[in-house]
């Protein structure tokens, strides 16, 4: 299959002498295979118009969204006052709840870092054997196993996971920022993940630093609004 | 509406030039400046939203192809260059609506996307293609992961292996092209 797609990836970027294009377009004739792998080939190579298309409604549907109603002065004075008596109140809540940014990493881990999710499949693979394990709180032995897997920005988070979960928040951080260097994804979840075990190392200048990068920057960072929710909370 | 900076349309032509990761910011910043238009067409030319979406999201795709291929060589200005070719969209979509003549835009047709195949070819490959689910093919792309995937949608947003490998850090094109053709295999094992 591969030399298949080798031969039809060098006809279309035009690599073939004239005798192998003449042989190639005879074979996809008679070879029904050849032909059906043609037909993936030019498929895939549209799987980005259709990605962009699906991006564009995605920001048509946002951006149609009804706009937020202009309101008069005086509502504007009512509102503003409701909402200082909200934020007056949301303060007493915060502190009387103990809200800082450390037990906000606390709960950051505690809530939503306590499972990983995975697909549903009948076939368990070592990458869905270590999820289990994690979200069996069995960490040690997920490590152990995420370890053997092919080294990717996966297995990079899923590692980190389990050393901050194990409180090994050096070895957390290595991986967190090892991930963080990764500029290929879409959405990249390494700073944020630095952050918190920052904050769970009680490194706090750091953490808010940080924090800010995240919330500010321009870049494919994950965990802005979280970000943004925790810098309220430093003095 | 006044927090919104709207970029410049020479900061966005660069930026989708510039490629990489950051390219989907400027389209989307593209798309969304013009968005406008597909109000105008509602109401100016009596379309639905759902035909005017379509027409402005492929004027949008028009307008990159000739971003990134240097076919807009900006003699007029960008705006005036969406404008045209939403209108003229819209047109055709009006004569479609009326006449039922031939679609406007369903998409690339085999022509375009094989057009270096001979015809007998091609009828062979458009009846396969037919035959193919195309979004069911799209939905195994979150299956090979994430640099598989990313390095699929640069190669078919016409990337070289050159670009490929300087952008996802590959040791050479060579290793690049070695690399892609084994995410397309994975793509079709899963497919």
């Amino acid at each position: 299959m591969e030399n298949d797609l080798n031969l039809i990836d060098d006809y279309f970027n035009n690599l073939l002498q004239d005798n192998e294009k003449q042989a190639f377009e005879k074979q996809i004739l008679t070879n029904k295979t050849l032909a059906n792998d043609v037909a993936f080939y030019l498929q895939a190579k549209q799987l980005s118009s259709i990605e962009k298309q699906q991006n564009f409604a995605d920001l048509h549907h946002s951006l149609s969204k009804p706009a937020a109603k202009i309101i008069s002065f005086k509502n504007l004075r009512i509102f503003s006052a409701a909402a200082s008596l909200i934020l007056v109140f949301s303060m007493l809540f915060l502190f009387n709840n103990d809200q800082s940014p450390e037990n906000y990493a606390s709960k950051y881990v505690d809530n939503q870092l306590i499972t990983i999710g995975t697909e549903m499949s009948d076939s368990k693979t070592n990458l869905t054997k270590a999820i289990e394990l994690y979200n069996n709180k069995k960490y040690k032995e997920a490590l152990d196993l995420f370890k053997t897997l092919q080294a990717d920005s996966q297995t990079l988070e899923y590692q980190g996971l389990c050393h901050l979960q194990i409180k090994d928040y050096d070895m957390a951080l290595k991986f967190f920022k090892d991930l963080k260097t990764d500029n290929t994804l879409l959405q990249n979840k390494g700073a944020f993940l630095e952050a918190i075990t920052l904050l769970k190392m009680k490194k706090e200048s750091e953490a808010k630093q940080l924090l800010k990068t995240i919330s500010e920057t321009e870049n494919n960072y994950f965990g802005k609004k979280e970000a943004k929710e925790m810098l309220l909370l430093f003095e | 509406m006044f927090f919104n900076s709207k970029k410049s349309d020479a900061t966005i032509i660069e930026g989708i030039k510039e490629g990489g990761i950051q390219r989907r910011k400027f389209e989307n910043l593209l798309f969304e400046k013009y968005h406008y238009l597909i109000k105008d067409g509602i109401r100016k030319h009596k379309l639905t939203d759902d035909e005017c979406f379509s027409i402005y999201s492929d004027t949008i795709m028009a307008i990159l192809d000739s971003i990134i291929n240097d076919k807009f060589e900006g003699r007029s200005e960008l705006k005036t260059f969406v404008y045209q070719i939403f209108s003229n969209k819209c047109v055709d979509q009006i004569r479609k609506n009326t006449t039922n003549k031939a679609s406007v835009h369903n998409g690339l047709s085999i022509d375009d996307i094989a057009y270096s195949l001979p015809e007998e070819n091609k009828s062979i490959i458009g009846q396969m293609m037919l035959e193919h689910d195309i979004d069911k093919l799209y939905q195994k792309l979150s299956l090979i992961g994430e640099k598989c995937k990313q390095m699929i949608l640069f190669w078919g947003e016409g990337y070289s292996d050159e670009e490929i490998s300087k952008h996802l850090e590959y040791n050479s094109p060579a290793v690049a092209k070695t690399s892609r053709l084994r995410c397309l295999d994975k793509l079709k094992a899963n497919y």
